[in-house]
C-alpha cells in the first residue's frame, strides 16, 4: 500500500484490537454483551444502548458481506494515489450489520455493483499490520483455484 | 417568547473581496473583510462589539477569532471561532444572530476567509481536506472528499432514482446564473452533455459535478433589532437552526439524510413559515448530488422527485423554487458565505447577477465533513 495513506494512522490502546485480529487474519468487531449491537468504527460505548466498559467486547466476525455502495475512483487528484487510480472504494455491509469504509480489489472497475457479495481479504502494510480489504466472493474463489490448480496440473503430467 | 415577539437579529452589512486573494494571511484577508462588511453596513469599528471568525484550517490558529478582533484593535464582549467545515459560515451567522438575542452583543462582525486556492493550489487544498476523515479507518483505503461523497451518491442515486443527466442538470442551472453574475469564476454556459463529458472524478461524479477549489474573502455584520429598525438595508434572520450527525459514513444511519432537514426544520418553525413559503434557497452545493439530496430532505421536493424537477427547470430563476441564484460553489466561488451574502442581496432586491422577483423570503444551509454538519437560515425581506 501507499506509505503517504498511513502517515496519520495510529492504532488507540481502544481500537488496535481491530488491527490485531486483522493481522491474525482471525477479524473481530466490537459488540455490547449487554444488547448484543455489532459496531463499527470501534469506540467507548455502545452506539445502540449506551453501555460501555467490560459491556464492550471484541468478537469474531465472518468476513463476509456485500457492497452497500461503491465508487470508482478515476481521478487521483492525490498525488500519493496518482499510480492507483482506477480503484473502488466502497461501503462493506458486513452480514453481521455494521459497515466499513474499504477497497474491493481484484476486480475489474466496470463490474462492480451493489449488493455484490465480498468476503474480506489482507493487505499487508508497515510493521507487520495488515489492512482489512474486499474481493468479490466468485473472483476470490476463482483466484485461489488459480493458485491452488497449477501444482496439482504438474502432478498429473 | 413566541417566534413572532423575539428580537431578530438582522445582516446588516456584508462584503466580498476578490476571487485570487493572491496567497496573503488568512488573518490580513479577514481583516480587511470586517472592514468591508461594516463599511456595507455603514458602521464604525467603534460599534463591533461581537467578532466571529469560521477557523481557517490554512493557518492554524488557537484563538483565530481573537486575532482577528486584536488584528482590529477590537476588545470585543463576544468572540468565537466557528470550525464546523462547510457548515461553519452559515453556522456562524446563526451563532452571531443567538449571541445577538441574548444580548450578549450588539454589532457582531462574521469572517470567513481562505487562501487556500492561491496559497496551497487546488491538489494541496483537496489533500488538506483529507482531515475531515478518519485516518485510521478512512484514509488509509485512499479515501478523500470526492470519492466520499461519490461512495454517497451511488447508493442514494440507486434508491431514489436520480439520473447522472438529473445531476447534470443542477451543474447547468447554477452556471446560466452565473453566467449573469459580473464576479462569478466560471460564466461560459454548459449544457448537461458538457457535464457528462467532462472527466471522471470518482463515479457516478464528474468534474462539473464538484465545487470549484478557490479562495474566498466574506463578511457580513449582524445587528440588534432596534438599529435594524434603523435600517432600510437590514435583512432580518427570521429563524436558525443546526444538526450535527455521525461524521462516520460507515455508521450513518443514512447516507444522504444525516440532519439537514432537522436543521431546515428548526429554522422553519422559528420563522413560522413553510418550506412552501420560500422564495429561494441557497443550498451547499459541495457536489450536485448534494443539492438534489438536500432538496428532497427538506422537502423541496417529494421523495424521488428532485432529479426529474431539476431537470425541468424548477430550479432555476424562473422556476418553481430558484436554487443558488449566483451560481453557488459549483460555478461561483467556493466558502459558504457566499451563499449568505447572495441572499442578502436578493432580499434587499439589489441582487448582482440575476434576480428573483419580489423575493421575500429566503433559505440558506450548510454542510460540513462528509454530511455530518448542518447549519440553515431563513432569511425575511430588507426594510
Amino acid at each position: 500500500m501507499i506509505e503517504a495513506l498511513f502517515a496519520d494512522w495510529r492504532p488507540s490502546e481502544l481500537t488496535l484490537p481491530f488491527w490485531e485480529g486483522a493481522r491474525r487474519h482471525r477479524p473481530v468487531l466490537q459488540r455490547c454483551a449487554g444488547c448484543g449491537a455489532w459496531q463499527h468504527p470501534p469506540r467507548p460505548v455502545c452506539v445502540r444502548c449506551g453501555g460501555s466498559g467490560v459491556d464492550l467486547r471484541w468478537e469474531p466476525i465472518g468476513g463476509e458481506g456485500r457492497i452497500c455502495s461503491f465508487t470508482v475512483v478515476a481521478r487521483g487528484l492525490l498525488p500519493a494515489l496518482r499510480e492507483q487510480v482506477p480503484y473502488v472504494l466502497a461501503l462493506v455491509e458486513l452480514g453481521e450489520g455494521p459497515r466499513l469504509v474499504t477497497v474491493v480489489d481484484a476486480i475489474e472497475p466496470a463490474a462492480a455493483r451493489l449488493d455484490l457479495p465480498v468476503a474480506m481479504a489482507f493487505l499487508p502494510f508497515g510493521d507487520g499490520f495488515e489492512l482489512p480489504v474486499f474481493r468479490p466472493i466468485k473472483e476470490y474463489a476463482k483466484k485461489d483455484r488459480a493458485l491452488a490448480e497449477p501444482p496439482l496440473v504438474e502432478e498429473e503430467r | 417568547m413566541s417566534a413572532a415577539t423575539a428580537p431578530r437579529a438582522a445582516i446588516a452589512g456584508v462584503w466580498e473581496g476578490a476571487l485570487d486573494a493572491r496567497g496573503k494571511p488568512c488573518r490580513e484577508l479577514a481583516i480587511a473583510a470586517a472592514q468591508g462588511a461594516l463599511a456595507d453596513a455603514g458602521l464604525e469599528l467603534a460599534d463591533v462589539d461581537g467578532l466571529l471568525a469560521t477557523y481557517a484550517w490554512e493557518e492554524p490558529s488557537l484563538m483565530f477569532a481573537a486575532e482577528i478582533a486584536d488584528g482590529l484593535a477590537l476588545e470585543p464582549a463576544y468572540a468565537e471561532t466557528v470550525c464546523f467545515g462547510g457548515a461553519g459560515p452559515v453556522l456562524m451567522v446563526a451563532r452571531a444572530a443567538r449571541a445577538i438575542a441574548l444580548g450578549l452583543c450588539d454589532v457582531a462582525v462574521g469572517v470567513a476567509v481562505s487562501n487556500r486556492a492561491s496559497a496551497l493550489g487546488r491538489a494541496g487544498a483537496i489533500a488538506a481536506l483529507r482531515d475531515v476523515l478518519s485516518a485510521e479507518f478512512e484514509i488509509p483505503y485512499g479515501a478523500f472528499v470526492p470519492p466520499m461523497y461519490a461512495l454517497c451518491a451511488t447508493r442514494h442515486m440507486e434508491e431514489r432514482g436520480i439520473a447522472g443527466e438529473e445531476l447534470a442538470a443542477v451543474a447547468t442551472a447554477q452556471r446560466a446564473h452565473a453566467a449573469r453574475h459580473p464576479r462569478a469564476a466560471m460564466r461560459e454556459p454548459i449544457g448537461v452533455a458538457d457535464v457528462l463529458a467532462s472527466p471522471l472524478v470518482s463515479s457516478p461524479l464528474h468534474l462539473l459535478d464538484c465545487c470549484l477549489v478557490t479562495d474566498f474573502q466574506a463578511a457580513v455584520v449582524l445587528v440588534g433589532p432596534e438599529r435594524a429598525a434603523r435600517s432600510q438595508a437590514a435583512v432580518p434572520v427570521l429563524g436558525t437552526g443546526e444538526a450535527h450527525g455521525r461524521l462516520s459514513t460507515a455508521e450513518a444511519p443514512s447516507l444522504f439524510a444525516r440532519g439537514a432537514g432537522r436543521s431546515a426544520y428548526q429554522a422553519l418553525r422559528e420563522a413560522g413559515v413553510e418550506v412552501a413559503d420560500l422564495d429561494f434557497a441557497e443550498l451547499y452545493d459541495s457536489f450536485t448530488i448534494t443539492v438534489l439530496a438536500t432538496i428532497e430532505e427538506i422537502g423541496m421536493s417529494a421523495p424521488g422527485d428532485a432529479g426529474r424537477d431539476a431537470a425541468r427547470g424548477d430550479f432555476g430563476v424562473g422556476g418553481r423554487l430558484p436554487v443558488n441564484t449566483n451560481g453557488g460553489m459549483l460555478s461561483y466561488r467556493t466558502g459558504g458565505l457566499s451563499h449568505v451574502v447572495e441572499a442578502v442581496e436578493q432580499l434587499r432586491g439589489a441582487p448582482r447577477g440575476v434576480a428573483v422577483e419580489n423575493a421575500e423570503l429566503g433559505f440558506v444551509n450548510g454542510i460540513g465533513g462528509v454530511i455530518s454538519a448542518h447549519g440553515s437560515l431563513v432569511l425575511g425581506r430588507a426594510g
